[in-house]
């Protein structure tokens, strides 16, 4: 009988060859063809390989014709009996069994005596099977099954496939191990596995290690593709110098499709249980929600280290969120409040950056983005997460207006902005209101060959303030200045090779005079303002100072000029390099600080940038700062990463700073401050991996944080210990690495990752992706 | 030393036959949606209402900013913060074929922190990430300027 090309295995009566050989389509790595020997199937000696890879699958089965052989068919009106080798194929769907029933009024049937149900990507054999070819439900008895992609593979005492093609697993199991392998296995009651959303869920889940069962969780969920899942739910294991063993044990509670609760309960050993919650809820008429927090009774270990503090109990609350309504309106939620300056210190051990926070973020903002106007409206403030830091200024609220350019060349375009804010805080500080608002014009024209843009604007700035400290000062200061700017630029270009590639590199200078009257501004506070970093982007900001409380005095030109090699190829960007200064044609009167004395030198730092990526693996970024007056280097920095194939990644940096007169020095004497980092993963043969980093600071010959771990790898399984060393951030006296009361911080951490499952330990995964530059986990 | 003014017949010219653009993006109305539109635009670009309209299709993504510390002064606080812009975009044609695989741009800045003034840092922060994004829309624009201009001569020649 007739039999579609390439499918002779499948149609053939006869039990296939291929069948035999590979019960479960497990094929060992000598009989692998080479292009699909990848990484994971040299790790596991074999594959899954799906003799329906290939097949069409954008025809629904359910709508297919239906054709069958059998050793023998008897037909009985509706119904078909069948016997020996049946063979059934529904579009993709194959079905094969020893004997076969099918009522073609109902369009249900029944299959027996070791059969084989395919589609591509799943495979389910066992010895029984009833099933619907207008819903493809089946059911099968005794069954064992393999999902290919997944690289996964189970039995079943039953197992049904429901019409919308969710796998039902009862009293079964499920394995990433090759098959014959029992390194591990997943035993549950109940599974449901759902390959289109590609998650998995398990009650009743036993985790058995080489035929034994060791752990049990009520509830477990997994991700059953590459599909990035947060939070999985396993619990972590960890010990560390602040709180001693410390085990966290999420419970995850999937309340509806769009929202869901996480309930964590963590025991710290030194401390107590800590309550930790996170609610969140997705609808487009709401946006996006996540309130979350914590809570700790009594924390015994606070209690001995700060006695005098009455309550002893730790909390913090969290609430983020994101809307954004027709386009137009977007809404934006940011607060963190914890019960004390030392909250995430002491409780948030597995993230170094975040312990490192000297304040938290609470804002609200509601935002119009108009065609024309952008309107803004923020509510923002700042918990000091440091003894000797007061709160920052409230801005309750902020409101700013501002006309959106359309940037149209050869046309005047105005310039627009208005902003109000109040300025409130905690502290014996002046406070007030304050209104700043600029209008002029710009007029931009663009040529193949470069640009020039003259604009001019009248700045203006006022203030209401109270609790001014001194009786006589001015309540109410104000000013105004005119500023005028023209930025213009040209391009050359020019074609040349560099080791054999064609590139096209490109001059580009540019040249930026800024003009700006000089106001006297001692009598203005300063509720948002810094003097903004020096970098090759001052050259062409038309201010020094971040915030609206100082108009700077300037009468100034930039000149910069930037190189670029572009490949011929494909238009990338192998490197780019700018350099640039600025010439003063006076001095800076305006500052910060009231009372500080004006700047006098008649040029700037000199600035320069430059990036470099070669290729694919390898980017090289590079900055610096230099003084030619004191022909010191006031900021340089390096940073290079190295990627390779075999997923081994090499980053160094080496990052330097003279605090000039940015950092408001109060009585304290700032630093230099000389860091050189190094992180690296790299595996080492197929089993093992070595990781770690080390962030130094050199003016103290001292590592400031450290990481190192070993990682091991089979098949199915993986784990990893890593140990953590860091300095906490101090405060007080002691300003220096190397003082011997300075106590280190340590913590251990390890991590068991059953593939396809997921693990414990998931600190470990973000304690890496933290520390090691590049690093981003691979998903099995 | 062979630079030569750029003109019209250079390799990073914009072609007439790319000048109608649609714009593809979850966002159309952000500050980086408009910025990009407006370096477009600067450059002869039309954009179009109607996807049918266009020669391209311009899908772009979501601004994605982080940060992170890239050195610690002595009391162990941030001395200076890396920030970085990522963004991803892809051109399509009309029929959905990408002329421009799926490409990711990105910029790093660096600054300097003072643990004392959170507000004045952040205000800085906030400059910066509108520099950044100048700098993402003009690195998108020089990409497809350029393999733009290469199409069009290939083309014709």
């Amino acid at each position: 009988e007739p039999c579609p090309a390439g499918d002779q295995a499948l149609c053939s009566t006869d039990v296939p060859p291929a069948a035999n050989a590979y019960p479960l389509d497990w094929v060992p790595i000598r009989e692998v063809p080479e292009e699909l020997q990848d990484e994971e199937c040299r790790s596991c000696r074999g594959r899954y390989i799906d003799p329906l890879a290939g097949a069409d699958t954008g025809v629904d089965p359910e709508l297919s014709d239906i054709n069958a052989s059998a050793a023998q068919t008897e037909l009985e009106g509706d119904e078909v009996f069948l016997h020996g080798g049946v063979s059934v194929e529904q579009g993709y769907r194959r079905l094969k069994g020893k004997d076969a029933y099918y009522n073609r009024s109902e369009s249900r049937g029944k299959l027996t005596g070791g059969i084989t149900i395919r589609e591509p990507g799943i495979l389910l054999k066992g010895q029984e099977a009833s099933f619907s070819s207008d819903t493809g439900e089946a059911e099968i008895t005794e069954s064992q099954f393999v999902l290919h992609q997944q690289h996964m593979r189970g039995a079943a005492r039953s197992l049904r496939r429901d019409a919308q093609g969710l796998v039902h697993v009862e009293n079964g199991a499920l394995s990433y191990c090759a098959p014959g392998e029992q390194d591990w296995e997943i035993r549950a009651d109940e599974m449901e596995l759902d390959l289109d959303e590609g998650l998995g869920t398990a009650r009743g889940a036993k985790v058995a290690v080489g035929g034994m069962p060791v752990l049990y969780l009520p509830w477990l969920r997994f991700p059953l593709d590459d599909r990035r899942r947060s939070g999985l739910l396993w619990p972590d294991i960890g010990s560390d110098t602040r709180g001693g063993i410390d085990i966290a044990a999420p419970i995850y509670l999937n309340l509806a499709p769009n929202y869901d609760a996480l309930y964590t309960p963590r025991y710290i050993e030194e401390r107590g249980v800590n309550n930790e919650v996170e609610l969140r809820y997705l609808n487009p008429a709401v946006g996006s929600w996540s309130v979350g927090g914590a809570y700790m009774e009594t924390d015994k270990r606070y209690e001995d280290e700060r006695p005098e503090q009455r309550d002893h109990s730790r909390w913090l609350g969290k609430v983020e969120h994101n809307g954004l309504f027709g386009q137009r309106w977007r809404s934006r939620v940011d607060y963190s409040k914890a019960s004390d300056v030392d909250y995430l210190k002491d409780l948030q051990t597995t993230n170094l950056e975040t312990r490192r926070e000297t304040s938290l973020l609470q804002l609200g903002s509601l935002d119009y983005l108009g065609d024309d106007w952008l309107f803004d409206l923020d509510f923002q403030q700042f918990q000091s997460l440091a003894d000797d830091i007061n709160n920052d200024y409230q801005k309750l609220p902020q409101f700013t207006g501002q006309y959106r350019g359309e940037y149209e060349p050869f046309a005047l375009e105005p310039i627009l902005l208005g902003q109000y804010s109040y300025f409130d805080t905690d502290d014996n500080r002046v406070k007030g209101q304050r209104i700043y608002g600029e209008a002029g014009v710009t007029y931009p024209m663009l040529w193949q060959f470069g640009f020039l843009k003259p604009t001019a604007k009248y700045r203006y700035l006022e203030y209401e303030l109270t609790d001014l400290g001194s009786p006589g000062a001015n309540d109410s200061p104000s000013t105004g200045t005119p500023l005028f700017s023209l930025d213009g630029g040209l391009y050359f270009e020019r074609q040349t090779t560099l080791l054999d590639r064609g590139l096209l590199q490109t001059l580009e200078p540019r040249l930026y005079y800024l003009y700006s009257e000089y106001e006297d501004q001692s009598e203005q506070p300063d509720f948002d303002s810094a003097e903004l970093t020096f970098t090759y982007n001052q050259l062409f900001r038309e201010t020094r100072f971040s915030g609206r409380d100082r108009l700077d005095d300037a009468d100034q030109l930039s000149v910069g000029m930037t190189t670029r090699y572009i490949s011929e190829e494909d238009g990338r960007e192998h490197l780019n390099a700018s350099i640039g200064q600025i010439f003063y044609f006076r001095d800076r009167q305006v500052r910060l600080l009231s009372g500080a004395e004006p700047l006098d030198q008649s040029s700037s730092e000199m600035a320069g940038e430059v990036n470099f990526y070669p290729n694919e693996r390898l980017t090289v970024r590079g900055s610096l700062v230099w003084d030619p007056h004191s022909t010191d280097m006031n900021a340089g920095n390096v940073q290079a990463s190295y990627e390779r194939d075999d997923s081994s990644i090499f980053s160094v940096g080496y990052s330097y700073r003279r605090p000039l007169t940015t950092i408001q020095t109060e009585n304290r004497n700032q630093q230099v401050t000389e860091q050189a980092h190094f992180s690296a993963y790299v595996p080492l043969g197929n089993r093992w991996s070595l990781f770690g980093a080390v962030n130094y600071s050199v003016e103290a010959g001292e590592s400031v944080e450290d990481m190192f771990g070993v990682e091991y790898d089979t098949c199915c399984w993986q784990v990893r210990l890593l140990h953590l060393r860091y300095y906490d951030s101090v405060t007080g006296e002691t300003l220096d690495f190397n003082d011997p009361n300075l106590e280190q911080e340590s913590s251990t951490q390890v991590q068991i990752v059953l593939k396809g499952m997921g693990g414990f330990g998931s600190r470990v995964t973000g304690l890496m992706e933290d520390m090691i530059r590049g690093y981003r986990e691979r998903e099995y | 030393c062979g630079f030569q003014l750029r003109g019209n017949s250079s390799a990073t010219a914009l072609p007439e036959s790319w000048r109608s653009l649609y714009l593809d993006t979850g966002n159309p109305n952000s500050e980086f949606s408009r910025e990009v539109m407006a370096r477009f635009s600067a450059n002869g670009i039309t954009w179009v209402e109607e996807r049918e309209e266009a020669a391209f299709i311009l899908q772009l993504g979501p601004e994605n900013f982080s940060q992170r510390n890239l050195s610690l002064n002595r009391e162990a606080r941030a001395a200076e913060f890396e920030l970085t812009m990522q963004t991803r975009f892809a051109v399509l044609q009309p029929d959905n074929t990408a002329v421009i695989e799926p490409s990711g741009a990105s910029v790093v800045k660096q600054m300097e922190n003072d643990p004392r003034n959170v507000v004045g840092k952040a205000e800085e922060i906030r400059i910066l990430k509108g520099e950044m994004r100048t700098e993402l829309a003009q690195q998108i624009l020089r990409r497809i300027g350029f393999f733009a201009a290469n199409a069009a001569a290939q083309q014709a020649g």
